[in-house]
């Protein structure tokens, strides 16, 4: 019997809803309404030694049914952004696929996000 | 003993690009001086242009009998963040290269003024003139931050007797 992740999304406490802003081409996006999104703790980010300049730092866990759900085929890929409903718009920069189910397909994908602000 | 030089030439710039009255979004962009090109976290606003020394001290060499020449290389950074914008722009980050550049080149010997000025004593400004810079310096760039710098030369003459 296959292990079903399909409706691990439901596990975690607090979900947030965020609009994620899936890059179709340079300088374009196109926003869904993803519920269920999960963030981990914000961090003070990478420092850039020559000038000081830091990013903040939060790793959103977003998963596959919520995905569809809202419309999106698309995964996500760095450079797209996703909105916080605190305000802060975040740069996806990583992101890692995981909990693969039996046919290989991720369930959930863990964005590793900054800010510049 | 202090010696004052460095800061009121840094300060003569800020005076020179703040005159600018450059914009971004209908929002005059602030113009500071620091001793690094940096953004100080929840002090300084998202876009700001920042003044700062270059890391290599000015060199002195010989103008002339009794006259010694530096050069001061000053930078004007424009610091601004970059939401994965990698298109747009463009037309605005020109115009503000441009025209700190026509600002500082402006300046010759012969039209007699000055953008920058230290004041009275054994030194005087001689020469400012645009130097090299980056349009979009690209490490920044991928660190979601627009980072533009323009390198400013001031040569000053220094009697030594």
């Amino acid at each position: 019997m296959p292990l079903d992740l399909s409706q691990a999304y439901l596990v975690p406490d607090a979900p947030v809803t965020i609009t994620y802003k899936s890059k179709t081409a340079p300088g374009a996006f196109s926003a869904y309404t993803v519920a269920n999104v999960h963030r981990r703790m914000t961090a003070k980010g990478q420092v850039d030694a020559a000038t000081g300049l830091q990013t903040r730092e939060a790793y959103f866990h977003i998963w596959r049914g919520p995905l569809a759900s809202a419309g999106m085929s698309a995964v996500p890929k760095r450079d797209d952004l996703l909105d916080h409903p605190a305000g802060v718009e975040w740069l996806v920069r990583e992101v890692e696929e995981c909990d693969l189910d039996s046919s290989g397909l991720a369930q959930r994908f863990r964005c590793r996000c900054v800010t510049p602000d | 003993m202090a010696n004052t030089v460095i800061d009121d030439v840094l300060n003569s710039v800020v005076s020179g690009v703040a005159s600018l009255g450059l914009q971004a979004g209908g929002v005059t962009i602030p113009v500071v001086k620091r001793k690094l090109p940096l953004k100080e976290e929840t002090i300084d606003p998202a876009t700001q242009f920042v003044v700062s020394m270059a890391e290599a001290l000015p060199r002195p060499e010989r103008f002339c009998a009794a006259m010694l020449r530096y050069e001061l290389r000053v930078e004007i950074t424009l610091i601004t963040p970059n939401r994965s914008d990698y298109v747009g722009s463009i037309p605005q980050l020109s115009d503000w290269y441009g025209q700190v550049r026509d600002k500082f080149s402006a300046t010759s010997t012969t039209k007699g003024t000055f953008p920058v000025t230290i004041p009275a004593g054994p030194a005087a400004v001689w020469m400012v003139k645009p130097g090299d810079g980056a349009f979009l310096d690209r490490p920044r760039l991928n660190f979601a931050y627009d980072y533009q710098q323009q390198v400013v030369s001031v040569f000053l003459l220094t009697r030594t007797r």
